[in-house]
């Protein structure tokens, strides 16, 4: 893939990146998993 | 608020890269932003030719243009384009403009995430138009999905919820992306309450899409058990409970709602005190409104459910808890009024759509109070008044403050200010022939004309067929919009980097056209 961006990859000033996008998904896995499993208790 | 640009001052050094390819393999904000744009122009277009195929079917009683099946197939695509193909992606368009713009951010946090995003969309809206393509047609079963129709349909419903599979999959990285963006990406110095009106809109929609749109792919998943793999959870027949269905789609149905009104609330409220030039009245009361709002709607999605039989408590509980929305809501609007107030005002055309906005959208969450009363919205459950309703809120809401937005940002977009003359013709337009189409459907409604049927009682023509050539007029007006658009981006007077006199914001201190790369170094935000 051609690369049209080439800036610095990780601009954050305020944290780490990395980790807030994993406590999203995390919080998107438990709203899938909650749905689907809440019906069988 | 000031930002120093000498550190991007040799921004526009950067040349786009050419050719098809581009667009394939873009990470760039700005690039991806446009595409989202014009992808939802084009959908916007698709679910326009639907809605005049319905009115040109409701222009007189009887079964003249489509069969009842088609009718319903229609009515339900319509839903699903103009929410996941037309509203959505362009609010997800301007995040991805703006949000690294005002927030003195080099590019999205996660630039070829934000490539996947967008790309998931096209293939998405392919299986929902296409659906119409297959033996027995789309799914007619209502945007909603609810069984039984939705178990008995055919290969079109798998072809539905694949596309809301899809749809929500580009949702939610959009929104890791935004909220990630936000958080981590700002300009050293602007901190959470500096930031735009925008960028907090869509800080909370996106906390609100990662918490519903899984609630949502849960829901289709297990239909589609229940469709092929023997499972019982919504099927009646194996001991399964279709109601719950319902409580799960509207648990996702309405914070969706929010979804594709808060980012209008932030667009509305950056237009405003630019054309009044006064800063925005109660800034902090606005952002805590905001997730006010999002709070709430967690907790109202009984009131899309008072007819299917809950407790009393429950019908109670949803009433109350949806009228209690109106205080946020209410809060944002006369902070809207506040800003007008002696304000310098001038009335270009985003500003009218502003005003537009603010007018139309409160009838809309007027009648929404009406509907939240239970016993009227046992009468008034399933009839033109709720049609009416939420075409107020996300025609004259949602799609005017992207109208308005795009007149906005464009001398930001396009380097050229755009045909002001046809601007506001395309504003009159709309606003007439929008309020010639839905306000008499209150009426109709009113007098308990159905939603969803081909056909009606002949006391309900006259004002089905003020409806209808509302209708055509609204769609072909659009065409305006469009022109207007590509006669902006191919030439105009040249717009300076602060492009409106009363524009605040980082987005204003690059130039016009905002250079392909922008904030390599991060601004000084004072």
């Amino acid at each position: 893939m051609s690369q049209t961006n080439p800036l610095p990859r990780s601009a954050s000033h305020h944290g780490n990146k990395y980790l807030t996008a994993i406590l999203c998904a995390a919080l998107a896995a438990a709203f899938f998993i909650g749905t689907v499993t809440h019906l069988f208790f | 608020m000031e930002a120093s640009h000498d550190a991007h001052a040799h921004d526009d050094h950067h040349h786009a890269p050419s050719g098809i390819g581009r667009y394939f393999t873009t990470t760039n904000h700005k690039d991806i932003g446009s595409m989202y744009m014009w992808f939802s122009l084009i959908m916007f277009f698709v679910g326009g030719f639907m809605a005049l195929v319905i009115r040109a079917e409701l222009f007189q009683p009887g079964i003249q243009i489509v069969n009842p099946d088609v009718f319903n197939q229609l009515t339900t695509i319509h839903a699903l384009v103009m929410i996941f193909g037309a509203v959505m992606p362009a609010f997800v368009g301007y995040a991805n403009w703006q949000i690294p713009l005002m927030v003195g951010a080099s590019d999205m946090a996660f630039a070829r995430v934000n490539n996947w995003s967008f790309w998931l969309m096209p293939p998405a809206a392919a299986l929902l138009v296409g659906s119409f393509l297959v033996p027995g047609g789309a799914a007619g079963s209502g945007w909603t999905l609810y069984p039984p129709l939705s178990i008995q349909g055919g290969i079109s419903v798998d072809m539905t919820i694949l596309a809301v599979h899809i749809m929500g999959a580009s949702s939610i990285m959009g929104s890791i992306n935004i909220i990630t963006t936000i958080l981590n990406m700002r300009a050293p110095g602007m901190t959470l309450m500096r930031m735009p009106m925008f960028v907090w809109t869509w800080l909370i929609t996106a906390y609100l899409l990662i918490a519903v749109m899984p609630v949502l792919a849960g829901a289709v998943t297990m239909l589609l058990t229940d469709r092929h793999f023997g499972t019982h959870f919504f099927n009646a027949a194996g001991g399964g409970d279709p109601t719950m269905f319902m409580h799960i789609f509207w648990f996702f149905g309405h914070p969706e709602v929010y979804i594709m009104i808060l980012p209008a609330f932030g667009i509305i409220s950056h237009i405003i005190p630019t054309f009044a030039r006064k800063p925005l009245f109660g800034y902090a009361s606005m952002v805590y409104a905001t997730a006010s709002i999002a709070l709430l709607s967690f907790i109202v999605w009984g009131h899309h459910m008072f007819t299917v039989g809950m407790p009393a408590a429950g019908n109670l509980f949803f009433m109350y808890a949806t009228m209690l929305i109106a205080v946020p809501t209410g809060v944002k609007v006369f902070n809207w009024i506040a800003t007008l107030w002696k304000g310098s005002i001038t009335f270009e055309t985003p500003m009218l759509f502003a005003i537009g906005f603010v007018s139309l959208f409160t009838i809309g969450g007027f009648s929404g109070l009406v509907l939240a009363v239970t016993p009227v919205d046992i009468t008034l459950h399933n009839t033109y008044y709720v049609v009416a309703h939420f075409h107020y809120v996300l025609f004259s809401g949602a799609i005017f403050s992207i109208m308005g937005g795009a007149y906005y940002w464009l001398p930001k977009w396009t380097g050229h200010m755009y045909d002001e003359t046809l601007g506001k013709v395309h504003f009159w337009l709309t606003a007439i022939s929008f309020n010639i189409t839905f306000f008499p459907q209150h009426f109709l409604g009113l007098a308990g004309m159905p939603r969803r049927i081909p056909d009606y009682a002949p006391q309900f023509t006259e004002f089905n067929q003020i409806s209808s050539i509302g209708a055509f007029l609204l769609g072909f007006s659009q065409l305006l919009f469009l022109y207007v658009v590509i006669k902006c981006i191919r030439g105009g007077v040249k717009a300076e980097a602060k492009a409106w006199e009363g524009a605040e914001g980082l987005e204003w201190t690059v130039p016009s056209p905002a250079p392909y790369h922008t904030f390599e170094t991060p601004p000084a935000f004072h």
